[in-house]
């Protein structure tokens, strides 16, 4: 039976319910939590160090004995579609991590946060004016810094492979269509506080100025890799955002008022 | 005819309490003008904060267009760089049409001879891009002035 009963617990794990992230969704029940892959990052544990998926139901019952499984992940797993309304169901059917300990998850992602967005300021890839673009966010506009900037990666990315299409050309000689573009690159760049991609922007002005292509190909390659680093930093702080606002999501479900008419 | 700014009657950081209302109520109208989307929606997301209603244009032309087909804006944010026609020839015909909003310069470049020259092309003053909030807000100060 327990045999039967762990291979159906493994078939559930494979199906498990996904979470959109980014989106308006309302906040899980307690039953369905995060995937896999959030949660463990969320625990911060490598997914291959996770054991196989069998939960001991009576630890369930008992919060205090959950810390001698501390290793064991907590995944979403459905057993009530077998026995959806017997005792067994009623008794063991609510799985996954207490709400209690998913709270701690919120603080440690945002402190994460605090602790990459300096590293940026420290090291001059950002400036204030990124700063600026985050009081503009609120409820309102709840996505602002994100579509802004992913304005500025689909624009960059073109300006850089425009940029990379002139000077390849063994016959470039137009140094002020690499101005234009250049132009737009820096005001972009200064518009959402890259500031090392502003700088690089800047040398590479000048040495098209100077007609130097040499100079104008390693001012492209350094480019690139400060926009890189920069995408990859923004994209990490994104998604740290966007698992604390899970986190939190499922720390503070949504209270569903009823109201009663005779109540006032 | 009272100018409704920020949601409350107030004037930029003075915070000069206007009557009651007498007749008709209308918002402060603004037009972004830059090639660049990013600005765009950065330099439109600054205006709404404050309560302006705003529209944009991608270059000098569309601008101009938009003044044409009836349209009045009180503030004109004008990008001095732009395709098919610059923030420069924009100012000028706006000018030479009699358009008397508010126009400011915004440009990439902090360069005194090329802010000169914009000047000159009938700006009510040229800011550095981007734009943050001490900027709207002394714009924004200089416009309730005009208006008042």
């Amino acid at each position: 039976m327990r045999r039967i009963l762990r291979a159906v617990v493994l078939l559930q794990v494979q199906n498990t319910c996904q979470i959109p992230i980014g989106q308006n969704h309302p906040p899980p029940p307690f039953k369905f939590l995060p995937t896999l892959s959030s949660l463990s990052s969320i625990l911060n544990t490598r997914t291959q160090q996770i054991p196989l998926p069998f939960l001991p139901f009576s630890a369930i019952k008992h919060p205090r004995k959950l810390l001698k499984f501390e290793s064991f992940p907590y995944f979403p797993i459905r057993v009530g579609f077998l026995f959806p309304l017997t005792g067994f169901y009623k008794k063991f059917g609510k799985t996954g991590l207490p709400v209690w300990m998913l709270g701690l998850s919120v603080d440690r992602l945002r402190a994460d946060m605090n602790r990459l967005l300096a590293l940026l300021f420290h090291q001059g890839v950002l400036d204030e004016q990124f700063l600026q673009l985050q009081q503009l966010q609120d409820e309102s506009s709840p996505n602002f810094v994100s579509e802004v900037v992913n304005i500025y990666f689909h624009e960059s990315e073109k300006l850089l492979r425009n940029l990379r299409a002139l000077l390849v050309d063994k016959e470039f000689s137009d140094y002020k269509k690499m101005g234009v573009h250049l132009n737009q690159f820096m005001g972009s760049s200064s518009s959402i506080g890259a500031k090392r991609v502003r700088n690089v922007c800047v040398a590479f002005r000048a040495a098209s100025e100077q007609n130097n292509r040499a100079g104008c190909l390693r001012a492209l390659e350094l480019l690139e890799y400060e926009y890189c680093y920069l995408k990859n930093k923004l994209h990490e702080l994104f998604q740290i955002e966007q698992q604390r606002i899970l986190a939190a999501a499922v720390r503070y479900p949504v209270q569903h008022h009823h109201h009663q008419p005779n109540n006032p | 005819m009272v100018v409704y700014l920020a949601g409350k009657m107030v004037i930029g950081s003075s915070k000069k309490v206007v009557a009651d209302p007498i007749e008709e109520v209308r918002r402060i109208c603004a037009l972004v003008v830059d090639d660049d989307p990013l600005v765009r929606r950065i330099h439109g997301m600054l205006l709404a904060r404050y309560g302006l209603e705003t529209e944009a244009a991608e270059n000098g032309k569309e601008a101009i267009d938009l003044f044409l087909s009836g349209k009045t804006f009180d503030l004109v944010l004008m990008d001095m760089e732009m395709p098919v026609m610059d923030g420069l020839q924009a100012t000028q015909r706006l000018r030479g049409m009699g358009v008397s909003s508010m126009i400011v310069g915004v440009t990439a470049r902090g360069l005194e001879a090329e802010k000169e020259a914009f000047m000159a092309t009938g700006l009510d003053a040229c800011c550095v891009k981007p734009l943050n909030a001490e900027a709207v807000i002394s714009v924004l100060d200089e416009l309730a002035k005009k208006l008042l």
